[in-house]
Parts: C-alpha cells; sequence; structure tokens
C-alpha cells in the first residue's frame, strides 16, 4: 500500500562561505530512497557524500552555509521544519552512524547509561524500561557478554565493539532511516565483514532503510540494492548495485572500476585515471570530469550535463553516453 | 633440461643475486609499559617476536595484517628509530650495527615512506628544498642537490617549474605522497619500505602511485618492502607475502600460493573477509568473530588460538615455528601446528612425518 518514498531529495545544493571563496560542495543532487531500501553513495574524498548525509538529518552548521532544493522525509519537508520539530526526528526516525564511535559517545558516561538516556529523552520511557531496553539493542547488534557491557565506558571498548554499541545507539528509537557514514573505514577488515553482515541483518529484520556513504566498492556492494556515484558534489551515476559495478554507465565510475588493482596482471601498470577532481570553488561550467576523461569530445565542454535516464532504473550524467556515442567496454575485472 | 637447482646454486653470478638484500633474524622488539607511583613496568607490549624474513635484491616483499601486528614496528626497527631487543638485521650480507657497517651507511641505502603524506614535510620549506635537504646534509652542495630535486620533481610525475617553490599544505594529498617518494630517492636508496604508503589516498590516486612504484623500481633497480592493510593492493605489488599476528609471522611465501592457497587458518580468515565486488554473490558470515586480543599479555602457544577454529590442546602449549613442509611450495612456510605431521593436533596429517 505504502508506495510513498521514505526519503526523496530534489535539487539539493550547498555552498559553503570559506575565506578563499564559494565551494560548491553539494550540487543538483536528486535521488528517492525507498521503504526498507539500501542505497550506497561512493566517491572519493570531498566528492561531498557526507554533506549530503548531514543536509538530511540537519545537522549543518546554518551560517556561511546557503542550502537549496528540498528534503521530504516521510511526507514532511524537512528544510521548513523549526529547529525543535528536528530535534525531534533527529535520532528517533533518522539516525546515523559515523567512522568515528567515539565522536557519538561521551568518555564521561557508561555506554548502558547513554543509550538509556537517549531512550529517556525521546521516548519518555521510565529508566527501568530504559535500562532493559539498552540490553536489549546490545544483543541485538551481537556484543558479547552484553549485561556487563552495559557498565563499561567507552574507552574500555574495542574498536569493532564500540562500533556496535553506536549501532545500537543510534537504533535506540527505532529509526525509520539509518544514514551510515563511512560505518567500517577505521576497523581491520576481518571485523569490517562482521560489522556490515550485522548492518545488513539489521536493516532486513527491522525493515529499515539505510544510506550507507563508503569510497570502498566492496562495502557498498555488500550492503546497497541501489548506488549512486558522486563526483566534485554531483551524482554521476546510479543503479542497481548488481548492474552498476558490472558495467558502469559513467566513465568516472568505468575508470575507477578498471583501474582497480584486483585482477590487474602483476608487473603491468594499472590504467589510472590521469589528474585530480577540480577545485569546488572554481567549478567550470562543462562535465566536471572532462579534464580527466579519456573520451571528452568538444560537445562535453558546451555545459554541465544533465543526470539523464538510461535504461530501467539507471541514469548517467555523460551526454556521449545518454545521446548514444558511447559504450564503455569494460566490465569490471573483479567479476 | 641442464641444469638442476644444485647446478644453479654453484653459478656464481645466481649465488650474487640470490644474496637477500635484506635479512632480518629473530627480530624482537617488546614496549614496557609504564605506570604508578614509581614508573614501574606495569606490562610489556610484545610488538614484534621472533620475526625472520629476508628480501631479495629486485623483488617487493609485501606484509600484512591487522592494526597492532607489528608491521610498522618492524619497519622502524630496521630503520633503527626504534633499537631492537633482540635479533640482527644485515644488509647486502653485512651486519648491521655493533662490528658491522653504520647505521649511517644503511640510512644511505635504506629510505622509509609513511602514510601521513602531511606530517613527514617541513611546512616552512617549499618542496624542492625539501627533497634537496638530505642530500645537502649528506655533503652536496646546495645547487647540484636543487638541481637533482627537479629532476627527482618530474620523475615523479609533477613539473619542477611549477612545484618546486610551492609549501607542502598547497598540494594535494597524491601530490604529497609524490614529493615523499621523490624525496626517499634523493639519496639514492636500494631499498624502500613503504608503510601504508598508499592507504590515505583515493582509489584513482591510489592507482597512479601504484603506477608511479612499478615505473620507479625497474628504472631505479629498486626493492621494496611494502606494509598494508589493503590485501588487494598488497596482491598486486608483492612478488612474496608476510602474514603477522599479534607480532608473529605466521605465513609467508609467493604471493599467488599464500592467496590461492593459504595455509594458516588466521591467512584464511583474513582472506575470506574481504568483501565480495559482486552484489549477487555476497558474504554470508563472517569468518572471524570479535576483535583481535590484546598484544599485552597475548595467548600462551600459538598466539591466533583464542580466534582459531582447530585450535587444539596442543596449541595453548607450544608456539608454532614457522616451517615449510613436504606438501608446500618450498619458499612457502606456515606457523600452525595443524600443518606440522609431529605436533600431535588431530588434523595434521600423519603421512610425511619420518617415523
Ligand atoms: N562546514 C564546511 N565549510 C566549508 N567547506 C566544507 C564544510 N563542510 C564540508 N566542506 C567541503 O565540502 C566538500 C565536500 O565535503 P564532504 O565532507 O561531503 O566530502 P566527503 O565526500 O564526505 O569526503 P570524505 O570521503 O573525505 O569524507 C569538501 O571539499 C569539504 O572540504
Ligand atoms: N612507541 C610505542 N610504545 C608503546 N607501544 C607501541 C609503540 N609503538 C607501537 N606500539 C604497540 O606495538 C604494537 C604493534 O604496533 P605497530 O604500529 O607495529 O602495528 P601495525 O601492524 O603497524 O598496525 P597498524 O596497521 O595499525 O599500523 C601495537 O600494540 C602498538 O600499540
Ligand atoms: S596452531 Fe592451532 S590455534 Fe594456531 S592456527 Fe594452527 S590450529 Fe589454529
Ligand atoms: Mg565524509
Ligand atoms: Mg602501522
Amino acid at each position: 500500500m505504502n508506495r510513498e518514498k521514505i526519503l526523496s531529495v530534489e535539487d539539493l545544493s550547498v555552498r559553503f562561505k570559506s575565506d578563499e571563496g564559494i565551494v560548491n560542495a553539494v550540487s543538483d543532487v536528486s535521488f528517492e530512497l525507498a521503504h526498507g531500501e539500501a542505497l550506497g553513495i561512493l566517491g572519493e574524498s570531498g566528492s561531498g557524500k557526507s554533506v549530503t548525509l548531514r543536509t538530511i538529518i540537519g545537522l549543518l552548521p546554518r551560517n556561511r552555509t546557503d542550502i537549496r532544493g528540498r528534503v521530504r522525509f516521510d511526507g514532511r519537508e524537512i528544510q521548513d521544519l523549526s529547529n525543535d520539530e528536528m530535534n525531534a526526528i533527529r535520532g528517533a526516525r533518522i539516525a546515523m552512524v559515523f567512522q568515528e564511535p567515539m565522536v557519538a559517545f561521551d568518555p564521561v558516561f557508561t555506554v548502558g547509561e547513554q543509550i538509556a538516556e537517549t531512550i529517556v529523552r525521546h521516548d519518555g520511557s521510565s529508566w527501568a524500561d530504559a535500562n532493559r531496553r539498552a540490553l536489549d539493542l546490545l544483543e541485538l547488534v551481537q556484543i558479547p557478554s552484553a549485561k556487563r557491557r552495559l557498565a563499561s565506558y567507552p574507552h574500555e571498548m574495542s574498536g569493532g565493539m564500540l562500533q556496535r554499541s553506536m549501532i545500537a545507539l543510534a537504533l535506540s528509537c527505532g529509526p525509520q532511516l539509518l544514514l551510515a557514514d563511512e560505518p567500517t573505514t577505521a576497523l581491520d577488515v576481518s571485523v569490517q565483514i562482521q560489522i556490515i553482515l550485522l548492518l545488513r541483518e539489521l536493516q532486513r529484520e527491522l525493515g529499515m532503510s539505510v544510506i550507507l556513504v563508503t569510497h570502498d566498492v566492496g562495502v557498498a556492494a555488500e550492503i546497497s540494492d541501489r548506488l549512486a556515484v558522486m563526483y566534485a558534489g554531483r551524482i554521476v551515476e546510479t543503479g542497481t548495485a548488481a548492474e552498476m559495478i558490472e558495467a558502469p554507465c559513467h566513465p568516472y565510475t568505468d575508470g575507477l572500476l578498471s583501474s582497480t588493482v584486483l585482477n590487474a596482471t602483476k608487473g603491468k601498470k594499472l590504467n589510472a585515471i590521469p589528474g585530480a577532481p577540480p577545485d569546488l570553488i572554481a567549478l567550470p561550467r562543462e562535465c566536471s570530469f572532462a579534464p580527466r576523461c579519456r573520451h571528452v569530445q568538444q560537445q562535453c565542454l558546451s555545459g554541465i550535463p544533465r543526470l539523464e535516464p538510461f535504461g530501467k532504473g539507471r541514469a548517467t550524467r555523460c551526454l556521449r553516453v545518454s545521446e548514444g556515442q558511447l559504450e564503455l567496454q569494460s566490465a569490471n575485472p573483479a567479476l | 633440461m641442464t641444469g638442476t637447482n644444485a647446478n644453479m646454486a654453484s653459478d656464481p653470478a645466481i649465488v650474487e643475486t640470490q644474496r637477500p638484500l635484506l635479512s632480518v633474524e629473530n627480530l624482537r622488539k617488546h614496549f614496557p609499559i609504564k605506570g604508578g607511583l614509581f614508573g614501574r613496568t606495569q606490562a610489556v607490549v610484545q610488538a614484534v617476536d621472533d620475526v625472520s624474513f629476508e628480501i631479495r635484491k629486485g623483488e617487493t616483499l609485501g606484509i600484512v595484517g591487522e592494526s597492532g601486528s607489528g608491521k610498522s614496528t618492524t619497519a622502524r626497527v630496521i630503520m633503527h628509530l626504534f633499537e631492537a631487543d633482540a635479533g640482527k638485521v644485515v644488509f647486502d650480507g653485512e651486519t648491521v650495527g655493533r662490528g658491522g657497517i653504520a647505521y649511517r651507511e644503511l640510512c644511505l641505502n635504506v629510505q622509509m615512506v609513511f602514510q601521513d603524506s602531511y606530517s613527514a614535510l617541513n611546512p616552512r620549506m617549499p618542496i624542492g628544498l625539501s627533497i634537496a635537504f638530505g642530500s645537502m646534509a649528506h655533503g652536496v652542495p646546495r645547487k647540484e642537490a636543487l638541481d637533482k630535486a627537479a629532476i627527482l620533481l618530474s620523475k615523479v610525475g609533477l613539473d619542477p617549474a611549477t612545484f618546486a617553490n610551492r609549501y607542502s599544505h598547497e598540494l594535494s594529498g597524491g601530490q604529497r605522497q609524490r614529493v615523499n617518494i621523490a624525496r626517499a630517492l634523493a639519496l639514492k636508496p636500494r631499498l624502500i619500505l613503504l608503510d601504508e604508503a598508499v592507504s590515505a589516498l583515493d582509489k584513482s590516486i591510489e592507482a597512479q602511485v601504484l603506477d608511479l612504484l612499478l615505473d620507479l623500481k625497474g628504472e631505479l633497480d629498486l626493492t621494496y618492502l611494502f606494509i598494508s592493510h589493503d590485501l588487494n593492493v598488497v596482491r598486486y605489488i608483492s612478488d612474496r607475502v608476510l602474514v603477522m599476528y599479534l607480532g608473529k609471522v605466521v605465513e609467508v611465501g609467493p604471493v599467488e600460493d599464500v592467496y590461492e592457497n593459504p595455509r594458516h587458518p588466521y591467512t584464511r580468515a583474513l582472506l575470506s573477509s574481504m568483501p565480495s565486488m559482486d552484489p549477487r554473490n555476497r558474504t554470508m558470515e563472517a569468518p572471524l568473530s570479535g576483535d583481535p586480543p590484546n598484544p599485552i599479555n597475548p595467548p600462551s602457544g600459538c598466539r591466533f588460538r583464542t580466534r582459531c577454529r582447530f585450535a587444539e590442546t596442543v596449541c595453548g602449549k607450544s608456539s608454532p615455528a614457522l616451517t615449510a613442509h613436504s606438501d608446500m611450495n618450498a619458499r612457502h612456510a606456515v606457523a600452525c601446528h595443524m600443518h606440522d605431521p609431529g605436533s600431535g593436533h588431530s588434523l595434521a596429517s600423519q603421512t610425511e612425518a619420518p617415523e
């Protein structure tokens, strides 16, 4: 019955005033997220992933920041809400986990106290109920000896355990949307895969929608139903994770996937994308990938390409691909 | 059908190329943790414990292992940034330190590049001068050192006219890492220790720097020790790989042998912890649970036993030695009782045991 999307972002642009000039951190970002869907946002450092998440959850500083566009969450326009209304949504209905669990916890209180406190604040439950829920949550995120761990201080926990605790904190009020910003980047691979599986399981069991931000294609592929690739503040390609990884439809994604070390021949050079991303203070009025693109032609410099539908459920911000002039050959060598 | 291995070894040219450029023997580095009123030692971090390996001329040896397994400490002890508690370092046939070649000489031959490209460069020095500085300290005249720095900048793909007078904060991460590599090359080293040298870089920039390392290696006859927690990158760049766990070497061998036929339960778990790149074929089960234990008071016997599915009594009693067993490639060695026919582990095959 519920056909409406849990989240829709429309023409979002975020600019910061800085001493050097205006930073175009996010430009014309639009996407939708269905109930229970997992979207991966993939992009390199500075491409605007975190700023996009922070805008959705209303965590950006308002001064020196210019936010345009619309974010609609569960039928409500986020940008029109007052601070109080936003505070009621944040944590309770939209929750966020970060790369660094230490930022989510206060070092002077135990993990159990902090989870219970969040529950009391948002739900008005009694402390006894909140403490019971905190224990359930630590068990839900599979922390061994959960009961004893409730009384641990953040610094007494290992990296993986703290990450699980932060996820428990984020889940404490049963959010409909979980935003995860590089939740496994700081972890060792053997712990990273545990957290990936935990997030996937929780998403399915609790029917949550998830947006996962990462720069790691492998992590994105493990969790996401759909992927959006960001480059210099713009989404350059979207589609199902499986289709995109198999056959990308934007030269940037294609370049990234075909220059990975996976299956590259030993001793042979990688087909690295030359150059570096553009300066966000002086974005050119052309395809922002043009200076690094091996398929660039005159027409790519005539304006900023739009994100155009490309086949079913996919879209690309490449003029040449949209117009059928360019077929990207390189399938992902890792498959 | 002429040469058997024995014949080849008697050829002096081959003996020469087979002499390791670097060998590390029984290296140990423990860090005391002091505390309490009188600053007494309360505990000891066994960061590196009885580590031995060789690097041959022209090869790249990769070191993998989780955070805290002792990778950086190993490199730093080789560079003499920390003094070893025990063991020795032999460079090109000569023992370093007491009675052998001086550390200063080792420093001319071995250079290190770190992960943190920012803090390695002096913020108040233009990068051309930063690169020239080491040579000047070793007596090269300023003009000559600066000219050489300009050549090195172009070698690492940075136009000297544009970059020589810039400061490190004006560069991107990838550019700074190129400068660090240029600086390491200035003293014409033969061996470069790369400690997470590409780990902080974005994937597209990482690919560029890996390409650069490959070019330089061929052009300048370099040998690399490549430390990284990225198993894919290590597989691509290394000829051989060494796997560390809590300060010990658990497995070493040619990269393809180790990745395709890992023997140690830890290596197996580590490799199958890598995310699948195929959304249609995802990882369904985590190979290990929990975090690596603390290197303070590591488990007795095999240090991996607390997370190992195959652990038996013998694993807690004695520490397995790093050995090439008869069913393995001669250059592939593993430290696990399960692979040692004489150990008494119930899964150890008895077939190759002498009696
Ligand atoms: N408050 C701010 N003021 C000025 N610039 C900012 C601010 N926050 C972010 N930026 C800039 O906006 C751009 C996008 O930043 P963002 O944090 O979204 O990148 P990201 O894709 O999350 O990168 P990373 O992978 O490094 O986390 C960057 O250039 C960043 O420096
Ligand atoms: N100067 C020091 N004093 C005390 N302990 C140290 C010191 N340097 C390293 N250690 C400890 O030694 C152990 C090995 O550290 P090391 O830095 O070698 O690990 P690593 O394998 O390089 O890890 P990472 O992947 O995180 O870089 C760790 O437990 C670390 O905390
Ligand atoms: S020695 Fe024992 S505990 Fe260690 S890896 Fe082998 S089987 Fe596992
Ligand atoms: Mg970010
Ligand atoms: Mg290290």
